[in-house]
C-alpha cells in the first residue's frame, strides 16, 4: 500500500527568516501580497496571537488553506 | 521450593484474554509458574482469597523525574498498584544537563510541570551531568521499576547551549545530537521524547521547538536504530493542528519503523469532534503501516488555586492574568481597586475559556480557608455562598482572597475532560492506550494519582465501557507491548514478578488531600488507593493495605526491549 496520505487541510513548515509576506510570496505568488498575507493570518490565529516572546518557531504548522467545511 | 505462590486468586495475566481461577509461583523475582494449579511449597504463600491477580500496572507518562532522585517509590503511585513509572516526557529531563545549565532545566521543569521551586530546590542533588550518571544517583534506591525517555530539549540544550532556545540546528549540532541520543539510549534511556507545545518559564517556546523538521527526523532515524519510541505533545486542544501533527507522526513512524505515542488525546466541550476525528486519523496512518499511540486520560481535569501563583485557569483573561503575575503585593491592591475589580468581573463572565477548558467562575469551590472564621465556607461553590449573602460570586471571590492575604485555595472542578458519555467510547478502542497522568507534576494543582483505580471504578463498574480484563490489559500488556517493555506487562513464566492483587469490586481512587510530605516543608496533593490489597516489584512485596510500604528496595532501571541488540 501507498504511504501517501493526502493532508486533510494543506500545510507547510515555515522556513528559517520567514515571515507571513515570504510564506505569501512564496505559496501565493499570484496574489496580491496584503490579501495573501490577510488570508495566512486569518486561517493560523494560534500564531497571529500568540504572545511575545515566542515568535513562529521552525516546527509549526503554518495552514495554508482554509479548514474543511 | 519457591519463593512465593499466591493461590486461590482471580488471574488477569495483562493480555485482555479471559480471567481464571489459579496460581502464580515467584523465584529469584521472576513468574517462576502459573496456572489452574501448581504443586509445590514456597517460603510465603498468598492466599489471595478470590482477588484479581495481575501484572503491576504501568503509568507510561509520568514527571518523577525530579521527585525519583529523593522518592525512590515514587510515592504514592506504588499504593494504586503501579510497578512501573516512566518518566522525561514532554521533552523534559533532569538528563543530561550540563552544570550549568541546572539553573535553566529546573526553571523550566517548575514552570511547567508545576513543581514549587522551594520542594525541588531542596529535594534536588544534581549530582549527575549525563544520562548514566543521573541513572546511576537513584538506582539503588528504587522501590519501583523506573524507566526513563531523553528528552529533546536537554539534548539541544547540551549541544547548542543558550542556542538551543534561539535557533535551528546546524548539521554538525543535528549530527552531535544523535551520537548524544545513542549514548542516552545505550545507558538505558527508554526513547525519546519532545514536545510542540511547551512554553519555558519566561514564555518563550521550549528548545525542543527550535528544532527544523529534518533535526527531529535524524532523532527519530536513532529511535529507529534502536528500535526505541518517541512519545510527543501536539497541539492536543485543536482538530485541524492535532490532525496534520498525527500524519506527521504517521510519516516518522513509517519511514523509521518506530512507535510514536502523543499524549494527551483530550475531550473537550470546546471541540467534541476532536477526539472522533483524531482517532479516524489515527486508524488511517495505522492502516498505511504507522504505528501511533495516543494516550487517554481516564480522570476529568480540576484544577486547585491561590492567588499567589499564576495558575493557567486565568490565562486567556488578561486583566486576571496581569493582575495575578505581579507581586503578591500589588496583587492585593489590584483586586481592592475598584477600577480594576469592575474589570476582573466583567472578564470573568466575558472572556474566552482556556485551551480545553470551561470556567465558569461562579461554579469554583472554596477549598481551604485560612481564617477560622471562614472555614465553614470550605467546600461550598461561590454561587451557593453568594446567593445567600445576596452578592456577586467573582466579588465574593476577591473579598476572601484579601480578607486572607491571597491564601484562600480555590477548586476549579471537571473543567475539562469530563464528559463520559464521549469519554467511554475512545477510551475503550483498542488503538488507545491510557496515560497522560502526569504523575510527579502539577503538585500542588491536582492529584495526578488513582487513574489506575478510577478506570475500573468508572469505565469498568459504573460505565461498563470495558470488561475487567481489557482494563487490566490497558494498564499492563498494552502498554509493555507499546513501549517496548519485553519484561513486563504480562503474568508469564520468565518475566519479572510485578504483581498486583486486588479486589474488583472495590478498586479505586480516594478523595484528594493536601499532605505536606515534599522537601522543604512543601505540600502536595495525592490520592490514596482503595481497594489495592497487595504490590509485588520484582518478586518482592513492596505495598501493603494492610502494612503500608514495605522497605525493600527492588526496583529496577527499566530499558527497552531492542536496546540491547543495537
Amino acid at each position: 500500500m501507498s504511504a501517501s496520505i493526502t493532508p486533510q487541510r494543506p500545510w507547510i513548515y515555515p522556513r528559517e527568516g520567514d515571515d507571513w509576506h515570504s510564506i505569501a510570496g512564496r505559496e501565493f505568488p499570484g496574489r496580491p501580497a496584503e490579501e495573501a498575507v490577510a488570508d495566512l493570518q486569518s486561517w493560523n490565529l494560534y500564531l497571529v496571537f500568540r504572545p511575545a516572546p515566542a515568535g513562529m518557531t521552525p516546527s509549526d504548522i503554518v495552514f495554508t488553506g482554509p479548514p474543511a467545511a | 521450593m519457591y519463593d512465593l505462590i499466591i493461590r486461590n486468586a482471580r488471574i488477569c495475566d495483562g493480555s485482555g484474554s479471559p480471567a481464571y481461577r489459579g496460581a502464580l509461583a515467584v523465584s529469584e523475582g521472576r513468574i517462576a509458574a502459573i496456572g489452574t494449579r501448581i504443586d509445590g511449597d514456597a517460603r510465603t504463600v498468598v492466599d489471595a482469597g478470590g482477588r484479581v491477580l495481575a501484572p503491576g500496572f504501568i503509568d507510561s507518562h509520568t514527571h518523577f523525574d525530579a521527585q525519583i532522585t529523593w522518592d525512590g517509590l515514587a510515592t504514592p503511585s506504588l499504593e494504586h498498584g503501579v510497578t512501573t513509572v516512566i518518566n522525561g516526557n514532554c521533552s523534559l529531563t533532569m538528563a543530561p544537563v550540563r552544570a550549568e545549565h541546572r539553573g535553566f532545566v529546573g526553571a523550566v521543569f517548575r514552570q511547567i510541570e508545576e513543581m514549587p521551586a522551594a520542594a525541588f530546590d531542596a529535594g534536588m542533588r544534581w549530582n549527575w551531568e549525563t544520562f548514566e550518571e543521573y541513572l546511576a544517583a537513584f538506582r539503588d534506591q528504587l522501590g519501583i521499576n523506573v524507566a526513563t525517555l531523553a528528552g529533546h530539549s536537554m539534548l539541544r540544550l547540551w549541544v547548542m547551549g543558550e542556542a538551543a532556545r534561539e535557533r535551528a540546528a546546524s548539521s554538525g549540532e543535528v549530527a552531535q545530537m544523535q551520537e548524544l541520543l545513542r549514548e542516552c539510549l545505550r545507558a538505558g534511556a527508554l526513547g525519546l521524547s519532545t514536545s510542540w507545545v511547551d512554553i519555558d518559564h519566561e514564555h518563550r517556546p521550549v528548545p525542543c521547538r527550535l528544532a527544523s523538521p529534518e533535526e527531529l527526523d535524524a532523532l527519530c532515524a536513532v529511535l529507529g536504530e534502536f528500535g526505541a519510541i518517541m512519545q510527543v505533545v501536539p497541539e492536543f486542544w485543536d482538530p485541524d493542528l492535532l490532525c496534520a501533527r498525527i500524519d506527521i507522526l504517521g510519516d516518522l513512524s513509517r519511514r523509521h519503523g518506530i512507535t510514536v505515542s502523543f499524549s494527551p488525546l483530550f475531550d473537550s466541550n470546546a471541540t467534541p469532534e476532536l477526539v472522533p476525528r483524531a482517532l479516524e486519523r489515527v486508524r488511517l496512518q495505522t492502516a498505511y503501516g504507522a504505528r501511533i499511540v495516543p494516550q487517554m486520560q481516564t480522570r476529568p481535569i480540576d484544577v486547585t488555586f491561590e492567588f499567589d501563583v499564576p495558575t493557567s485557569v486565568f490565562s486567556t483573561r488578561p486583566t486576571w492574568w496581569m493582575t495575578i503575575l505581579k507581586p503578591a503585593a500589588q496583587t492585593l491592591a489590584d483586586f481592592r481597586d475598584p477600577v480594576i475589580r469592575k474589570q476582573l468581573v466583567e472578564e470573568a463572565y466575558n472572556a474566552m475559556h482556556p485551551i480545553a477548558m470551561e470556567v465558569h467562575f461562579p461554579d469554583f469551590v472554596v477549598r481551604r480557608c485560612h481564617l477560622p472564621h471562614n472555614k465553614a465556607l470550605e467546600g461550598r461553590t461561590l454561587k451557593d455562598i453568594a446567593g445567600e449573602r445576596g452578592c456577586d460570586p467573582v466579588e465574593l471571590m476577591l473579598d476572601l482572597a484579601v480578607e486572607e492575604n491571597l491564601k484562600t485555595c480555590f477548586s476549579a472542578m471537571a473543567v475539562g475532560h469530563n464528559n463520559l458519555e464521549r469519554i467511554t467510547g475512545p477510551i475503550s478502542d483498542p488503538l488507545v492506550q491510557v496515560g497522560s497522568g502526569d504523575g510527579g507534576a502539577h503538585v500542588t494543582r491536582f492529584a495526578t494519582y488513582g487513574d489506575t483505580g478510577y478506570l475500573f471504578s468508572c469505565f469498568v463498574r459504573e460505565a461498563g465501557a470495558m470488561s475487567l480484563e481489557q482494563a487490566v490489559y490497558k494498564l499492563t500488556g498494552q502498554i509493555a507491548h507499546n513501549w517496548g517493555l519485553a519484561d513486563r506487562g504480562f503474568l508469564r513464566p520468565g518475566l519479572a514478578a510485578d504483581l498486583l492483587l486486588f479486589d474488583p469490586d472495590t478498586i479505586d481512587r480516594g478523595p484528594e488531600i493536601a499532605v505536606a510530605d515534599l522537601p522543604g516543608d512543601g505540600y502536595r496533593y495525592v490520592r490514596r488507593a482503595r481497594g489495592v490489597e497487595q504490590v509485588y516489584v520484582n518478586g518482592q512485596l513492596a505495598y501493603s493495605a494492610e502494612g503500608g510500604y514495605a522497605e525493600c528496595r527492588e526496583g529496577r532501571i527499566v530499558s527497552g526491549a531492542r536496546q540491547s541488540a543495537a
